[in-house]
């Protein structure tokens, strides 16, 4: 399995486990327990978390809403998005957003590649899309450049900052899935986030394959920004390159490869270096002329 | 960007806009809650809140809920306590927990919670209470964490409330035989 595929659905994972861990944890006396325990869902559940020890002490160490504000013990995690239209910044707010901005200024727009949540989902629902078209199902795809996302990012941090009323939190999308799943589990509630996620998502299906992740995303954007002088990037080794624009091909961020044409959209989420028949493209530092490919035995 | 593609990228924007403005019409009409402990006041609370849902995850007693849409988006999925289904039990778990100081991060013992609590205050309601028309009942005194202080006794277990020392947790209220409660917690400010 990918390393990528493994963060992601990890990523899932977590954001799906945190409302059942929350509900395990303030489940006190023994009826509420047995009245969780009478679903088979949570007969398997428990079989997973057997490994992690006592759930109530799992709740204690893990909090939050992965890939939007996060806790593992002491080390918190925030997304700076969640800190742009904020009119003050406490000093553990900034502390927690130190690790994910890092992060960003070494590999850029990793966020929307290796842990978005709903990214995860908005490449699961393209490979759905593939499926039903190779069934013979025909499918509209539009297209919108990607240059709006800047605007909906500005927009959106002038507006929390003028109003005090952040929306950010409304139209993120790994924000809205880790609340809804939250308030879908834990409390049994729908919000209006899961009918935008609804919409987002059949629109994504039908007739905009990924539109949120390449045009619209305020926090793809952000990083992007972020991440525009990076450190690690994807290089092409051009003596091993028979341009066959395969890598063009398979880039969501609508990046070429092959006319080292690579910017701040690309997630190196390593489609192009899977997709390489002459594995002329690796990650690479940019101090490096060349990116140094694995050869391969016989060759070179 | 020829000009089909301004069109549509102003039509998303102005979508959102749109969402955003509709959305935003009730917040007049939205009636102020009992906000978690440590909870700044009013606006700077709502401009700080990220919705992450961690107060409500930290607490023991799961008393912690969230804002319909109904009450505006401004509100909408901030936490609140509504003290008749759930109440306080003053453990400051929450104001720990929040990650942007929405929550003021308070200690957990009791001289910290009195000095800097402030999620509402108690009203009596003399009229349906039952110790004030004639019969003793004194529970609301008894779930009080602040008993002696912010609710005294008088004659045949009249409550008598000392609003200025009150935290507002909300245990009167949710203890209250009477139907509807004859003690409620009205939020601070």
């Amino acid at each position: 399995m990918q390393p990528r595929r493994l963060s992601q659905g990890l990523v899932l994972l977590l954001a799906t486990g945190m409302p059942f861990l929350h509900l395990y944890a303030t489940a006190r006396s023994q009826g509420d327990r047995d009245a969780l325990m009478a679903s088979p869902v949570w007969r398997l559940l428990s079989l997973a978390f057997y490994p992690l020890g006592d759930p109530e002490r799992v709740a204690r160490f893990l909090r939050g809403i992965p890939g939007w504000t996060f806790s593992l013990g002491p080390i918190s995690l925030t997304d700076p998005l969640a800190a742009i239209g904020l009119r003050a910044w406490s000093p553990a707010l900034m502390l927690s957003l130190a690790i994910p901005i890092a992060l960003t200024l070494v590999i850029g727009r990793y966020f929307c590649g290796w842990v978005c949540p709903a990214g995860f989902l908005s490449e699961i629902l393209l490979a759905l899309r593939k499926l039903l078209i190779r069934l013979g199902v025909r499918l509209p795809e539009w297209k919108l450049g990607n240059r709006w996302r800047f605007a909906l990012l500005a927009l959106g941090a002038a507006y929390s900052l003028l109003t005090g009323i952040l929306v950010f939190p409304w139209f993120y999308p790994p924000a809205v899935l880790g609340r809804e799943l939250y308030l879908a589990i834990a409390r049994t509630e729908i919000g209006l986030g899961t009918v935008f996620l609804s919409i987002l998502a059949l629109v994504e299906l039908v007739a905009m394959p990924r539109v949120w992740c390449h045009s619209l995303c305020p926090g793809g954007a952000m990083y992007a920004l972020i991440g525009k002088a990076r450190l690690l990037r994807i290089k092409r080794a051009a003596d091993r390159c028979v341009g066959c624009r395969r890598c063009e091909e398979v880039c969501a961020f609508a990046q070429s490869p092959v006319t080292d044409r690579i910017g701040s959209d690309c997630t190196t989420c390593g489609a192009c270096i899977q997709a390489c028949p002459a594995q002329a493209l690796a990650v690479s530092l940019p101090i490096a002329p060349e990116p140094r490919v694995a050869t391969r035995e016989g060759s070179s | 960007m020829d000009r089909r593609e301004v069109l549509k990228g102003l039509g998303v924007v102005g979508l959102f806009g749109a969402l955003v403005g509709l959305l935003n019409r009730h917040e007049a009409e939205a009636e102020p809650r009992v906000r978690p402990p440590g909870a700044l006041p009013g606006d700077e609370f709502l401009s700080r809140c990220i919705r992450c849902n961690r107060c409500a995850q930290v607490c023991p007693n799961d008393c912690i809920k969230f804002s319909p849409l109904s009450d505006g988006l401004a509100q909408a999925g901030t936490p609140y306590i509504a003290p008749r289904e759930q109440a306080c039990i003053l453990c400051m778990k929450c104001t720990q927990a929040c990650p942007t100081g929405a929550l003021r991060p308070i200690e957990g013992n009791r001289e910290a919670v009195m000095e800097n609590v402030a999620m509402g205050m108690a009203t009596i309601d003399k009229g349906i209470c039952y110790s004030y028309t004639g019969r003793t009942c004194g529970l609301c005194y008894e779930a009080c964490p602040l008993q002696d202080v912010a609710i005294t006794l008088d004659l045949w277990e009249k409550p008598v409330l000392h609003p200025e020392k009150c935290v507002g947790c909300g245990l009167c209220e949710r203890i209250c035989y009477h139907i509807p409660q004859a003690i409620r917690v009205v939020p601070k400010g």
